[in-house]
């Protein structure tokens, strides 16, 4: 029974990082209508940049990332700004969606194709001291690291609902998500309101990073991975939802988990997939949408 | 009217055919040929995702999928020594592509826009998977498909036939069926409400572009002799198939042709060029960004813009964007 409770505890902690993912593309999908596809790159890039200032200059990689979340906020608020900004004004069957996947897929690949310039495609392991201690409560072990993602994720998840209820920022946002010419109109400025919420869903992009990076090896094909199962979090907690992207990715993670444990780890995608399939015959808006 | 439309496209044809035939039988099947089948083969392939991605606006990161089951349903019989003709198979190929199609859309197209896409690259994850996983499909060792089909006969027909999707494909959707594309892509609650079903419309597309995909992989097979997971169900063949109509124009037929024909080439010159890991998906990549930033629709609709300019016919230009 033991191994069973560690197997599910274990899936917790890896379908935190599938809910930040979910969640950094519910943030900017299910409010602005922005689609990304880099979000799992850029994760990957900062999992590199963490890896690489620990094995150069030994620094810890939450120190780095402190460093590193207002860096790549400026990512992405360039990002929105630059290439995004033109493709806002069209209305969504204009080919909006498609416009914006495939520059951000572009984007996406140009950043994973630095990644094997700079690293090559080695599996790289950080080897933190912690990385491998765990907490004991009797036969079960959890994982520091483990036990980090799911306290961090809590966090940066009522975080942004704080964010989106009490302060300005928010309440522009929300604004612009149910009327964007409304919004104007009163005088929001769209466009920074979009660039700004692109650069925070590239800080929790970061956050995912630094524990995929704690938790698993990393190479630069990861980024796609990560991408697509941040993208099936949304779909399965229904299109946009915070909340239900992020339970979503724990559910993820616990399939992926059990598949492990009963079955082959190298099949854990394909049950995953096959689930998602049934849940889009039986209910396709999603577990947790809301009603129409 | 129709006529006058066609004759350029079968003027060039021609010329192409002839063009092809001198180069063929000069360079006896060398580096040079071998290009220009993959060329056409991509080609095929590639519109069979600009009639789903292109017409009616579902993009699909993952026709690898069909491409791969092409390709194994003429691997796997010659693999087990069946005797089966591998041309019929390859057709066979062609058929189950599109059955297993019919049978994904039913999941994946009810919805618009995302399930499709994630669900799309979720099969191609899917099927490497379990092809690596299944020593009875021969995992990572792959099929060695010999055959004793004539490589000059293979090279002619692989082109007759890109030649012949490609009218094909021009001709299906200057018809009704090409109209209801447009509309479900456009304007999908007017469409819906003139009596197109939406569902069925976008079903037809895929099952139509899944065909052409299946052909295109089991082709490949043929030729190339040799299929393991990596090169069926890769995500970077779903990538070759799917850059081309978006460098060269999505939804147009001629664009496909030159962006396929365009990426394969870059491709290739990366491979030699820049030797290094990633060198070859740096440059793609930017590409595909410049193209998305310059002229949104690609590379063949924006020159015809700028030709259109340029002759200051600026009345075909206003009709033009009525029209796209």
């Amino acid at each position: 029974m033991g191994g069973l409770t560690q197997t599910l505890l274990g899936g917790i902690g890896s379908g935190a990082i599938y809910g930040l993912m979910g969640l950094s593309f519910a943030l900017i999908f299910g409010k602005l209508k922005i689609c990304s596809y880099l979000n799992g790159d850029l994760s990957i890039l900062a999992a590199y940049l963490c890896f690489w200032s620990f094995t150069l200059w030994h620094v810890e990689p939450f120190i780095t990332a402190v460093v590193l979340c207002p860096l790549f906020f400026l990512i992405g608020y360039f990002v929105q700004t630059v290439f995004l900004k033109k493709f806002m004004a069209m209305e969504i069957w204009q080919g909006r969606y498609q416009s914006q996947i495939m520059v951000t897929w572009g984007i996406g690949i140009c950043i994973m194709a630095l990644e094997y310039m700079l690293w090559t495609a080695t599996y790289r392991t950080m080897g933190v001291s912690y990385r491998n201690s765990v907490v004991r409560m009797g036969d079960i072990a959890v994982p520091y690291v483990d036990i980090w993602a799911f306290v961090v994720m809590l966090v940066v998840l009522v975080g942004v609902n704080l964010l989106l209820k009490k302060t300005t920022l928010g309440i522009s946002l929300r604004a612009c998500s149910n009327d964007r010419v409304s919004a104007m109109l009163s005088g929001i400025n769209y466009q920074r309101v979009c660039a700004v919420t692109f650069g925070i869903s590239a800080v929790i992009a970061v956050i995912a990073g630094l524990f995929y990076t704690l938790t698993s090896q990393v190479t630069p094909a990861v980024g796609v991975d990560l991408t697509f199962k941040g993208w099936m979090a949304v779909i399965i907690g229904g299109m946009g939802s915070l909340g239900g992207s992020i339970v979503a990715g724990i559910i993820m993670g616990l399939v992926e988990a059990l598949t492990s444990y009963f079955w082959l780890p190298a099949l854990k995608e394909v049950v995953l997939f096959v689930g998602l399939l049934i849940l889009l015959i039986v209910k396709p808006s999603g577990l947790f949408s809301k009603s129409r | 009217m129709k006529n006058n439309k066609l004759r350029p496209y079968i003027i060039a044809g021609l010329i192409a055919i002839a063009a092809y035939m001198v180069l063929l039988f000069g360079s006896d099947g060398g580096y040079l040929s071998n290009f220009i089948v993959y060329v056409c083969l991509f080609i095929i392939a590639s519109q069979g995702w600009n009639l789903l991605g292109g017409y009616v606006g579902e993009i699909s990161f993952g026709h690898a999928v069909f491409w791969g089951i092409g390709a194994y349903t003429v691997g796997l019989p010659i693999g087990y020594d069946l005797n089966i003709s591998p041309l019929l198979l390859a057709f066979a190929g062609a058929a189950v592509a599109a059955l297993f199609a019919w049978i994904i859309s039913y999941p994946l197209l009810r919805v618009r826009g995302f399930p499709f896409l994630v669900g799309t690259y979720g099969l191609g994850v899917v099927f490497e998977k379990v092809f690596v996983a299944s020593p009875k499909l021969f995992a990572t060792k792959g099929v060695f498909v010999a055959n004793d089909l004539n490589r000059f006969f293979l090279h002619g027909m692989i082109f007759v036939l890109m030649i012949v999707v490609t009218v094909g494909v021009k001709w299906l959707t200057d018809k009704d069926l090409g109209l209801r594309f447009k509309a479900v892509r456009d304007v999908p609650e007017a469409a819906e409400m003139v009596g197109v079903n939406i569902y069925h419309t976008k079903t037809a597309a895929l099952v139509i572009g899944a065909f052409l995909c299946g052909l295109a992989g089991g082709l490949y097979v043929l030729y190339s002799g040799f299929i393991n997971p990596t090169t069926a169900f890769d995500s970077s063949v779903s990538i070759s198939i799917l850059m081309g109509p978006y460098i060269g124009g999505i939804g147009t037929v001629l664009g496909t042709v030159f962006g396929t024909s365009i990426v394969i080439a870059i491709q290739e010159w990366a491979r030699s060029a820049l030797p290094f890991t990633g060198g070859q998906h740096m440059a793609l990549g930017l590409l595909l960004i410049i193209i998305m930033m310059v002229s949104r629709e690609g590379l063949f609709p924006g020159l015809r813009k700028l030709a259109l300019k340029l002759s200051g016919k600026t009345k075909d230009k206003t009709k033009e964007k009525k029209a796209a």
